[in-house]
C-alpha cells in the first residue's frame, strides 16, 4: 500500500517536473532559437513553418532583399536562415554572397532548400558557404533533425572560439598588465608623460603592420604581432639602473654622464637575460634585444654595438624608429614637445640618426594617422581584436 | 472525396506524402486545400502569355517545389520538364510543355475542389 503510494506520489512529481519544464521552455523567449524562413511562396512557408513552429521562433521573408534587410535589422537573433534558392529580386545565391560580404555567415548558418538536385548546383550552395542543403521534396522529420544538428554544431564551434578567445584574452591581459606596471615604474622614475610606453607600442604596431604591407621580407606572425608591442614596452627597461641625477637631469648631459646613460641598453638586455627561467622564452629574446639594440642605427654610428642595417634585430629597428618618434613629439626634462609635422620633418632629414629607408617608408605612409591614433590609444585597446585575429587564422589554417 | 482518394485519382502516391509531413492527415489536407490560391500558377501563365521567361522559369521552378513536397506527382513531372526547358532557353518548343502543366494543373484543381471540407 505505502509502495503505491510512493509510485503515485513520484508520478505526480514526474508530471508537475514536466509541465514545468515545458513552461519554462515556453516563457523562456530568449532560449527558444528563431528561424529566418525566407521563401518566395507562401505554401512552401506554411510547410515548414508546420514542421519547425513548435519548436522555433519563425521568421519570414519572402524573397532575398527581404531576408538581407530583416539580417541587417534583426540578424543578432537569429539563429539559422532557411534559404530557398529560385526566387524573385535576390536569389539564394546572391543571399549567401551578401552575407559573406557583411561576414554575418561566421555567425548565422545557412541551409538551402531547394527543388534543384543537380550535383553541380548542391556543390556550389557548399561552396558559397551554406552548413547544409536540403532537397525537395523533404521529410519533415529530416528537416527538423537537419535544423537542429547544424544550429547544435554551430553553437558548438561558437562556444569553443569564445572560450577560446576569452582564455587567451585573459592570460594575455594578465601577462600585459604585468609588462605595463613593471614599465610604468621605469616610466615614472624617468619622470616621462605616462604616455611615452603606450605611444611607442601603437606606433610599434603600427609600423609592423604598414611594414608587413608594403614588403614581403619579414613575414611576422600574428603572435609576433602581438609580442613586439609588448617587448616595446620594455625597451627602457635598463634605465632601473641609471642614477636618477643623470635621468632627470633637466640640461644637456657631460661626455661621462651620456656613457653611463648609454649603458641603459645593456642593463636592460642583461636584466631580462639573467631570468633562468625565462631567457629562452620568445618575448623575453625578443624583449632583450629590443633593449639592447634600439639605439643602433641602420648607419652603424648607434650604440652600444654599433650594428649595421639588418645585423640589428628588425623588432628593435621599428622600435627604436617608434621612441624617437615619442621622445620628439612629447615633453621630456631636457626638452619642450615638438608638433608632429616638425617631428616627421626632423625624423626624415636625419636629424635623429639613419633609418631603415623602408621603416621610414612606412612612417611617411602612417603620418596622417599617428596623432590621432595616439589620442585614441588606451591599454586596453584592441586586445581582442587581436586576439580573435589569431584565433580566426588558427582555425582557418587548419 | 477524401484526401486519400483526391491522391489516388490523380495517380500520386499518398502514403509517401503522409510520411514526409508527420503522419498528420489534417496537416495535407490543410496545405492542398491552400493549393487553390497559390498564385504561381496564375504567374507562369501571365509570363509566358507575354514572354517573359525569366518570370516563367521562377514560377515554373516553385511549381514543381510545391508539387514535389505535397506529391503531385503529374504536376511535378510537367512542371520539372518545363522547368529545365526555361532554364536551358529553349523557348522555341514551349508549347507542348506549357499545355502539359495545364492539363495537370487543372485535373489537380478538379479533385481538390470534391475533397470534403
Amino acid at each position: 500500500m505505502e509502495s503505491v503510494e510512493k509510485e503515485a506520489d513520484r508520478e505526480v512529481n514526474r508530471e508537475d517536473n514536466q509541465n514545468t519544464g515545458r513552461k519554462d521552455n515556453r516563457d523562456a523567449g530568449s532560449d527558444r532559437k528563431k528561424i529566418l524562413i525566407t521563401d518566395d511562396s507562401e505554401l512552401n512557408r506554411t510547410i515548414l513553418i508546420n514542421i519547425l513552429g513548435d519548436d522555433y521562433d519563425v521568421v519570414e521573408a519572402t524573397n532575398g532583399e527581404e531576408a538581407i534587410a530583416i539580417l541587417k535589422d534583426q540578424g543578432d537573433t537569429i539563429d539559422l536562415l532557411l534559404l530557398d534558392y529560385v526566387m524573385p529580386k535576390m536569389d539564394g545565391f546572391q543571399v549567401l554572397n551578401e552575407m559573406s560580404r557583411f561576414r554575418w555567415k561566421v555567425d548565422i548558418p545557412v541551409i538551402i532548400i531547394s527543388a534543384e538536385n543537380d550535383q553541380s548546383f548542391i556543390v556550389k550552395a557548399y561552396e558559397l558557404g551554406a552548413s547544409d542543403y536540403i532537397t525537395r521534396p523533404f521529410n519533415s522529420i529530416l528537416v527538423r533533425h537537419r535544423v537542429e544538428s547544424i544550429m547544435r554544431l554551430h553553437l558548438n564551434e561558437k562556444k569553443m572560439v569564445d572560450l577560446a578567445v576569452s582564455q587567451i584574452t585573459e592570460k594575455h591581459q594578465n601577462n600585459s598588465m604585468m609588462v605595463h606596471i613593471l614599465s610604468g615604474i621605469v616610466e615614472f622614475r624617468n619622470g616621462e608623460s605616462g604616455r611615452h610606453i603606450l605611444n611607442v607600442q601603437t606606433i610599434t604596431e603600427m609600423l609592423v603592420r604598414e611594414f608587413m604591407r608594403i614588403s614581403d621580407q619579414y613575414r611576422f606572425s600574428e603572435e609576433e604581432i602581438v609580442m613586439i608591442p609588448t617587448a616595446a614596452a620594455l625597451h627602457d627597461i635598463g634605465k632601473i639602473s641609471i642614477p636618477s641625477s643623470i635621468l632627470n637631469k633637466p640640461g644637456a648631459l657631460t661626455h661621462a654622464e651620456f656613457t653611463v646613460m648609454k649603458a641603459h641598453t645593456t642593463e636592460g638586455y642583461t636584466m631580462l637575460r639573467s631570468i633562468k627561467t625565462y631567457r629562452d622564452k620568445p618575448l623575453i629574446q625578443m624583449a632583450s634585444g629590443v633593449c639592447r639594440w634600439h639605439h643602433e642605427r641602420f648607419n652603424g654610428k648607434g650604440y652600444p654595438d654599433g650594428l649595421v642595417g639588418d645585423d640589428i634585430p628588425i623588432a628593435a629597428q621599428i622600435v627604436s624608429l617608434a621612441d624617437v618618434y615619442d621622445a620628439l613629439s612629447s615633453e621630456r626634462c631636457y626638452k619642450k614637445a615638438y608638433s608632429h609635422e616638425l617631428t616627421m620633418r626632423m625624423i626624415l632629414k636625419g636629424e635623429c640618426g639613419v633609418f631603415n629607408p623602408l621603416l621610414i617608408e612606412c612612417l611617411k605612409n602612417l603620418a596622417n594617422v599617428i596623432p590621432e591614433r595616439l589620442r585614441d590609444a588606451s591599454p586596453e585597446r584592441a586586445y581582442k581584436e587581436d586576439i580573435q585575429r589569431i584565433i580566426e587564422n588558427t582555425l582557418r589554417s587548419e | 472525396m477524401t484526401i486519400r482518394e483526391m491522391y489516388e485519382a490523380t495517380g500520386a502516391d499518398y502514403d509517401d506524402v503522409l510520411a514526409r509531413l508527420m503522419g498528420k492527415e489534417e496537416l495535407v489536407k490543410r496545405l492542398v486545400l491552400k493549393y487553390d490560391k497559390d498564385p504561381n500558377y496564375d504567374k507562369l501563365k501571365n509570363a509566358i502569355s507575354i514572354n517573359s521567361y525569366q518570370d516563367a522559369f521562377e514560377a515554373a521552378h516553385t511549381i514543381k517545389g510545391l508539387a514535389a513536397n505535397l506529391g503531385f506527382a503529374r504536376l511535378y513531372t510537367a512542371s520539372a520538364a518545363l522547368t529545365e526547358k526555361l532554364r536551358a532557353q529553349a523557348y522555341e518548343d514551349l508549347a507542348p510543355l506549357f499545355e502539359d502543366v495545364c492539363r495537370a494543373q487543372e485535373e489537380l484543381l478538379e479533385k481538390i475542389e470534391a475533397v470534403d471540407d
